[in-house]
Order: structure tokens, then sequence, then C-alpha cells
């Protein structure tokens, strides 16, 4: 669905590239998340793939087809949401939707529907003005959901939201994933990465210094053992198995028929893990 | 492309959007009503101007001075309002988030410039009447178009040299200034026609205030219309690049 090959980008006046040599691929109903610190070019790849920034080097395909090569119908089948609100602040929710509905060429959901999945049904006829930027950032989202697009760009999608609004949101994503939708994802938000992306890639310094499923990135930078806790009262001990033979393991089996565990915990990397190693390599 | 934003149901609910819109800020309703109250004033104030031109300047018809800038005066206030509107897009994003739809934002700005030039265009006609002098219905409606285009360049200046709404108001004070150039068209020198590279001045020129006329008025007419749109031109490509970088 999205291949991007050797991608390239400098801003004008800018002495270094801010991105270099990004390669990544992502097939139809896939999650593909682009992580990174503030500043590290994940909305400039994002700009740069959604044909907002001119003159990258290498190339971007969407549908089969390079990304200069498809007309404005390409944005009739993607779906936007910025990191920032981008709204009319003096309309309502619902008068905004409608608005940026009459900009489609392909037909639309029902408003109503639509701020349903995020929650914001309650207020389709409030001001966009008395709006939370939490609440502004799920309008963005149900915007970008309107024309029923099939590829997705989701922008820091949680930012600003509370946890259980974020929750909402990760559901949304996972489920609008299941109705066969591709998703690009960039986030600085490594937990929420790890939940809902098929694949993420860590980018650094402008380039995708590591790419994979999490759950294989986690395995790879973590160490293969299992990390038992005793003592229910209070802490009593921490032993750390090495997952080779475990099941063979004298000292783990006669530690499994004590009471006295308090938890048991494999020691796979975090993603925050994966990516503060990569960075430091 | 102009099909697409044309098409009624979407050119409708961008009206309908647009009117919401201005209609919830007062400033930008205070200044659409009082670019329609302009040929109201200028009848009830016309033989009071003519008073105080004689006591004052000596000057039996000021009212006639006053005209071309009465007439034009949609052109600057719609002009600013739908400016401003366009200035508050790119300031909170919107027009970025337009990008990525299907009309794009230079579709969105055709759309923008377009309403504007017909609502002044509409209050114009209305107004004709009122203000201008007697002349034939070709130069009226001559003049009614460069109302028009007037309204789009003011909107282009504001969007491509203002970089932000307060940026935007500044400019504005001085692109009133522009609404005084048919004045310019009384000096009875043909080096008047220097003022004649903003397009305004031909309001005056076209309106006859000199008796003294150095060029033929299809000359006249040929040359405005030229200038109005090479000015929409050139700010509508600069607007296009200011916003390249959103």
């Amino acid at each position: 669905m999205i291949e991007v090959e050797n991608l390239g980008f400098t801003y004008p006046h800018a002495d270094n590239p801010t991105l270099q040599n990004v390669n990544f691929a992502i097939k139809k109903g896939e999650v593909f998340g682009l992580l990174g610190p503030s500043g590290a070019g994940k909305s400039t790849a994002q700009r740069v793939m959604m044909r907002l920034l001119t003159g990258h080097t290498g190339t971007v395909k969407m549908f089969g087809k390079p990304i200069e090569q498809l007309g404005r119908d390409l944005y009739n089948k993607i779906g936007v949401s910025f990191e920032l609100p981008a709204l009319y602040l003096r309309l309502t929710a619902r008068e905004n939707l409608k608005l940026f509905a009459a900009l489609y060429d392909r037909p639309t959901i029902s408003i109503e529907k639509c701020l349903e999945l995020v929650d914001l049904l309650e207020d389709a006829d409030k001001r966009v003005e008395s709006f939370s930027k939490g609440m502004k950032m799920r309008l963005n989202l149900c915007r970008s959901l309107l024309h029923e697009p099939d590829i997705l760009f989701f922008d820091e999608p949680t930012s600003g939201q509370d946890p259980a609004r974020a929750r909402i949101t990760r559901d949304l994503i996972k489920s609008l994933k299941a109705q066969g939708k591709t998703i690009f994802l960039t986030t600085h938000n490594m937990a929420e990465a790890d939940e809902v992306c098929d694949k993420i890639g860590f980018l650094h310094n402008g380039t995708i210094v590591k790419q994979g499923a999490p759950a294989v990135l986690k395995q790879q930078f973590g160490t293969r053992s299992l990390k038992v806790t005793t003592g229910l009262e209070k802490m009593d001990n921490v032993y750390d198995f090495p997952m080779e033979n475990i099941g063979r393991n004298q000292d783990f089996l006669e530690l499994m028929h004590n009471d006295n565990i308090l938890s048991l915990h494999t020691q796979e990397a975090s993603l925050d893990d994966v990516f503060i190693k990569l960075v430091q390599n | 492309m102009l099909s697409q934003i044309f098409r009624p149901s979407r050119f409708s609910s961008l009206i309908v959007a647009d009117a919401k819109n201005l209609s919830r800020d007062p400033i930008l309703l205070l200044v659409m009503v009082m670019s329609a109250l302009m040929p109201v004033l200028f009848t009830t104030f016309k033989a009071d101007l003519n008073q105080f031109g004689l006591q004052f300047f000596d000057l039996p018809n000021l009212s006639t001075y006053v005209a071309p800038i009465a007439f034009l005066m949609p052109a600057y206030l719609i002009g600013w309002v739908f400016g401003f509107l366009l200035l508050e897009d790119r300031d909170d994003h919107t027009l970025l988030a337009v990008e990525t739809t299907a009309v794009g934002k230079q579709g969105f700005l055709i759309y923008r410039l377009t309403i504007a030039s017909i609502i002044s265009a509409i209050l114009a006609a209305a107004a004709a009447t009122y203000i201008l002098p007697p002349m034939p219905l070709y130069l009226s409606l001559a003049l009614i178009l460069m109302v028009a285009l007037q309204t789009a360049t003011t909107s282009l200046i504001l969007l491509a040299l203002a970089g932000n709404k307060v940026e935007g108001l500044a400019l504005s004070k001085l692109l009133n200034v522009g609404g005084l150039f048919p004045l310019f068209a009384i000096i009875p020198n043909p080096l008047r026609y220097i003022a004649g590279l903003y397009p305004s001045y031909w309001v005056g020129e076209l309106m006859d205030l000199s008796a003294q006329a150095y060029l033929p008025q299809y000359a006249a007419l040929l040359l405005a219309i030229i200038i109005h749109l090479a000015w929409i031109a050139f700010m509508f490509t600069k607007t296009l690049n200011k916003a390249e970088q959103l």
C-alpha cells in the first residue's frame, strides 16, 4: 500500500538533511508507527508522504504509484489528522465536519456516526472554541475518517488526551485496522506504539535506525530470562533464571512450588529501552 | 478544477459555513454591514459634503471626489474581511487541513476570492445608481468589475504580505491608503499615470475626475483591466508560495 525507498528531504536554507535514506513498506491493513523524539523528522516524513512538502529525493509510492503521479484524487483516498488541531473555532463540531465533508469527492459517513466514534456526539453542537485540546484532537481525528479513506495518517493522535480518552482513540485505531485500513502513525509514545502497531521504525537523526514488529524488537534487545520475586508480605528475594531449558532448571522448579511468589516477569526490553540503546549506539 | 469548486452543493456548503463563521465575529460582521451602508451614507450626506467643500476649500462639488472612494469602499472592506478569514485559516492550520482534501488550498483560495468579489460586485452594483455620475452602462459595468477585482487584490495583498493576523491588521492600515489612489486622477498632468500602477487609481480615471484626459477611454479601460489582473496573478502566486511553508 505504501512503499518508501531512499527518502531524503532537506528544508530550504538548511545545512543538514532532515530525512536521509529512509526505507520502509506498509502492507494493506497494517499499522506502521514511526517513532522518535521531537524534532527527529517524523512529521516531515509524514508531510512528504502527503505531498505537503515538495523537493524530496528517493521514491514514495502509494496505491502502487509514485505520489507525484497521483492527482488530487489522492486526498479522497487518504485521511489526515495533524498533531495540532486544525479546526474552525467559531463553528460547532457538526458545522466543521459538514464543511470538510463538502471538500471531498466521495460519499461521507454520517456526521453523528463519525462523532460517536470519538465520543463527541454529545458535544456536536458546541462551538469548537469551547473545546479542550483533547476534544479538538478527537475532532481532528474524526474529520480524517469522514470520507472513509483507505490510508490514514495520524500524527500524535492521543496528544493532549486523558488516559480514558486515549484508550478510546487506541481502540478506534485497532478497529480501523480490523476494517482493513492502512495506518501510518507518528508518535513519541512508545507504549502506545507497542499496543497498536504491527510494525515500528525508530527515526533518529533523520534515518530509520531499526524497524520491525514491536515484540521481535523487544526480544532482540532484551535478555532471555525470567525474573521471579518472592515475598507476599514484603519483598524477600529476586531470582533471575535464563529461559534456556527453564523447564528443567531444578532451582526454578523448586521455587515454583513455593507459595511465596509475588511476581514473574520475562525480561524483554521495553520499546523505550530499545530506543535508548539504539540512540546510544 | 473550477467546475469541481463551483459544484452547487459544495459552493453552497462553503457559503453557509462562511456566513456562520462571519456572523459569529462581531468585528467582521460590523465591517460587512459598513460596506453595505456606504451608498446610504453617501446619498444622505452628499449635500452636506458639497456644502463643506464650498465653505472650507472653495470647492462646489467635493462629493465628486469622494464618490470614487465611496464606490471602492466595498472592495477594501470585503477584501479585508475575506483576506483576514484566510489569514486566520493559515494561523489556525485549517488551510493545511483543506490542502489534504480534494479541493486543496488553491481551490479553496479561488472559492474565497470569488465569493468576496461577488459580494463586492453586488454591493457596487447596488451603490452605482447613488454614487456614480451619469455614464454609459458599459462603463458602469466596467467600474463594478474593477471593484470586484480590487476586492480579490485586497485579500491577496493581505495574504501574500502578512505573516499572521497581527501583521495583517497592521498591513490593513497601509492598504486603506490605496483606497485614496483614485484621487491622483485629479492631477492635470500625464505623470498621474504613475499612480496607475496601483489598480485603484483607474476608478478615478474612468470616473473622469479630471477634465483633462491623456488616454482615450478604451485604452484606459484596457489598461485598467490588465493592471488589475496582473496584480491578482502576481499576488496569487506569491500567496501560494507562502502557503507552501504551511
